[in-house]
């Protein structure tokens, strides 16, 4: 082989390779995943959305949100109609995603069976997973969970101050490790305690930072570590609690409305009408 | 457990509806203390699917008369 088609084979593994690891901005994800979903949700066309969904995740990394289930979705739906969604590799890093939400990866069982991950190897997956996560985080994280919920409702002085100090501690894990996300911290701290990510970051509202905690967490949704579900519901609680119009209308999605809509494509959520098939969806799964 | 007998309000249709089976949520899913004041007597909490699990929605309830687990 020449020499010059040596280095434009490289250079070409060399792009290929670091498609995935340069920055993207996951609102685009997001949005893509609202797009794929209501393939195969409303248009009924589910071979389009496993092409779709194939190469959105060779372009992104997955996130596997708690209302789409994106990743788990397309792999459901690719063993549904025996198309190759990666086999246990794929698995493996499904189980990772549904790892931070207590049991739920059991449910997984089925489907890791049938591409021969029995229920040792996946209890393992986890546990592994359990092994990697930030223990100083965990701790913390703990912590200022149960310091969350001390004193609520009554007694104001004490909630304020200790809204505070989990402000000060997510800033501070802002600025050494980066968004506490699932993946870093899981969602169960030490002894079970539920860290429950959704209501900590909706209580910061009442924190004198709150716009630079809200302008920061923003850019968390952008490089998909904080998802739009939970900045929706810290902007929607603060708009509520200020009695002005909400921007997401995530807690009160009774009317479709163009501006609502509007504003959730612009941080990835899927419109009324499209979130609320999906939970009907997942209702009727049950 | 709290006895969820009270007022109920910022849902969905959907998640209203499910709310309205009150003893579900008592015994299928986790209730974390949300916000400060929502009026005299009453209470807001966030609920989850479980413990780590995920997010359901916001419920408001008033004159509580037992304790959330």
């Amino acid at each position: 082989m020449k020499q010059s088609t040596y280095y434009i084979l490289l250079i070409i593994l060399v792009s290929f390779l670091s498609c995935k690891n340069r920055k993207v901005n996951y609102i685009t994800y997001y949005n893509k995943v609202n797009e794929i979903d209501s393939i195969y949700r409303m248009a009924d066309q589910p071979e389009k959305a496993i092409r779709k969904f194939k190469r959105l995740f060779q372009k992104y990394e997955p996130k596997n949100q708690e209302l789409t289930e994106e990743y788990k979705t397309y792999i459901q739906l690719a063993d549904q109609y025996h198309k190759n969604f990666g086999g246990k590799k794929s698995l493996y890093k499904l189980i990772t995603l549904a790892a931070p939400y207590g049991n739920e990866y059991k449910k997984l069982y089925p489907l890791c069976r049938k591409y021969g991950i029995d229920s040792l190897e996946l209890n393992q997956k986890v546990a592994d997973w359990k092994k990697s996560l930030n223990k100083k985080l965990v701790d913390s994280f703990t912590i200022a969970m149960i310091r969350d919920q001390e004193g609520r409702p009554e007694n104001i002085a004490l909630v304020s101050k200790n809204i505070e100090k989990n402000a000060d501690l997510f800033f501070w894990t802002f600025e050494h490790y980066g968004f506490p996300d699932g993946q870093k911290i899981g969602r169960l701290g030490i002894n079970d305690v539920f860290i429950a990510m959704p209501t900590l970051l909706s209580h910061m509202i009442a924190s004198k930072k709150y716009p630079e905690f809200r302008k920061k967490l923003f850019e968390y949704v952008k490089s998909g570590y904080c998802s739009p579900q939970e900045y929706a519901l810290m902007s929607d609680t603060y708009d509520y609690y200020r009695n002005t119009a909400v921007r997401y209308s995530l807690r009160n999605n009774n009317q479709d409305s163009v501006r609502i809509n509007r504003n959730r494509k612009s941080i990835g959520l899927p419109s009324i009408k499209h979130s609320s098939k999906i939970r009907k969806d997942k209702i009727k799964k049950k | 457990m709290k006895k969820l007998n009270g007022m109920k309000r910022d849902f969905s249709s959907l998640e209203n509806k499910k709310m309205k089976d009150l003893k579900t949520i008592q015994g299928g899913s986790y209730n974390v203390k949300s916000n400060v004041s929502v009026g005299e007597g009453c209470e807001e909490y966030d609920t989850y699917t479980s413990p780590g699990g995920t997010y359901i929605g916001r419920i408001t309830v008033c004159n509580p008369t037992q304790s959330v687990d």
